[in-house]
Order: C-alpha cells, then structure tokens, then sequence
C-alpha cells in the first residue's frame, strides 16, 4: 500500500476519485505501489487529473471528505507526490508529466 | 550587500525565486489567508485556531505545540516546487488568481520559530516552533497571524508558470 506519511488526507483524496471515477487501476497501483515506469506515468497523470477535480469540485460546490473545498490540500498532494516519486526513483517522469501538464 | 538584488519588474518570477535562495513562499488561492486555514472538524486535517493538526506536533488535548524541526506550515523555496503548487491550483476551468505570498527567512520571523529545511524534500522548508518548551495553539495562531502581515505578495503569480 503506497503511504503518505505527512499528509495521510492525501491517500483518501486519491482513494475517493479513484473510486468516484472507476479508475479500477488506481486503486490497484495505491495497493501495490509502483513497479515500473508505465506505472508511475499512470499515477503522475491521475494526480493531475485529480487536481482538476479538486478545483471542479470546490467550484460547484461538491461535498468531498467532509468538506466542499479541498483546494487547501492541492499543495499537500503536490509535495507527497514530489516525496514518493523521488524516494522511488520516478522523480524524472513525476518531473516531466508535471510540466506536460502545466503547459 | 551580496543578497541585495534588483529587479525591474515582476516579469520573471522563476528568476526572482530563484535568484533570491532566502526566499520562503506560499502560493494561496485569492481569498484565502496566506498562513491560516478555514476550519475543518474532522479528520488528520482537521485545524484547530486555523492551525492544522497535521502541520505542528500537538500534545494529546491539542492545546500545545510541541517543538519538532520536522515539522511545520510548509514553504516554497524552490522555483521547481512553487511551479508545481502553483500549477495545481490553476489546473481549473475557471481560472481564479493565484497570489504568492513571500517572506525573506532573515527577516523578523517571531520568536520560537523558525525556517527549517525539510531533510527529505529539496526547495520546500517548514516553518517550525523551535522554542524549547513548546508553545500554546494561541501562540502559535498569533504568531502565524504575525508573519502573514509581514509577507509580501507577488499578485497573479500563477501567470508565470
């Protein structure tokens, strides 16, 4: 089961959308931890995908976790993620799908 | 005097952040209080006076605050780590302002805090209570209202990225 240790809301975040969208693989890889490069390119998109549904969901007002604004643990996710993908050795693909997404 | 650099416009902030190296920042979505949170009742996020529980080491009926280097409200030092928050925070359909809140780590940080690199994560610090004996959650959300009065912003920070 992949951990984040500082920022534990971070695993329900990702639990809660991987559910919310059928994203059957997710839960499979949050379970398993990551064993390749398809693997962490798989979760690095996820993220971003997840950010966006942070902010979606804030704006029209969707009750998530308790609360209908989570926007507050987007740096949060953005850090363990930073964490997990350097301590794993995937830091370069977290690195380049983040800038992907970003451009 | 070597620390003292000038800068014509805000037209680069990557420059800026990483030119500066005592640069602390926080990207915050306009609106929201650059150091303090909304409340939040339950959960490990929950917060108590705006403080999360997650961010400092509280004793068991979360009135004080223990001291720990290792923990603390979290601060871009980096241009690499405020890119990537500050692109989370835009990644929406209707773009809201992203304002950069920064303070100089030499500056009058209050007492029994301070900046602390984190040991495990390259550009991002804590700002951590170091004072010995702790202090109390009142404290602690006084002196992180204290801190918020002395940054400084870099307004639509997010247009940079």
């Amino acid at each position: 089961m992949i951990q984040f240790s500082r920022y534990p809301h971070v695993l329900a975040l990702f639990t809660h959308y991987a559910n919310e969208h059928n994203r059957d693989d997710i839960l499979r890889l949050l379970e398993a931890g990551l064993n390749n490069n398809t693997d962490a390119e798989t979760l690095s998109r996820f993220a971003w995908e997840m950010a966006a549904w942070i902010n979606e969901d804030e704006e029209q007002g969707v009750e998530v976790l308790g609360s209908k604004d989570n926007t507050d643990m987007l740096p949060d996710l953005s850090y363990e993620m930073s964490l997990y993908m350097k301590d794993h050795g995937y830091y370069p693909i977290w690195e380049r799908i983040s800038n992907d997404e970003m451009s | 005097m070597e620390d003292i650099k000038q800068f014509k416009c805000l037209s680069d902030l990557e420059k800026i952040v990483s030119e500066i190296r005592e640069l602390r920042a926080r990207p915050t979505v306009r609106g929201k209080h650059p150091t303090l949170y909304e409340e939040r009742v339950e959960g490990k996020y929950r917060t108590v006076m705006g403080v999360r529980i997650c961010d400092y080491r509280f004793n068991a009926d979360e009135t004080w605050i223990l001291p720990d280097p290792q923990m603390g409200l979290s601060f871009s030092a980096s241009w690499q780590n405020l890119k990537f928050v500050m692109g989370m925070q835009a990644k929406r359909a209707k773009k809201k302002p992203i304002d950069v809140f920064w303070i100089l780590s030499k500056a009058d940080i209050p007492e029994g805090m301070k900046f602390v690199p984190d040991e495990r994560n390259d550009g991002h610090y804590f700002l951590a209570v170091t004072k010995e004996q702790g202090m109390s959650i009142e404290d602690l959300a006084q002196r992180l209202e204290l801190v918020a009065q002395r940054m400084s912003i870099i307004r639509d920070g997010s247009k940079f990225i």
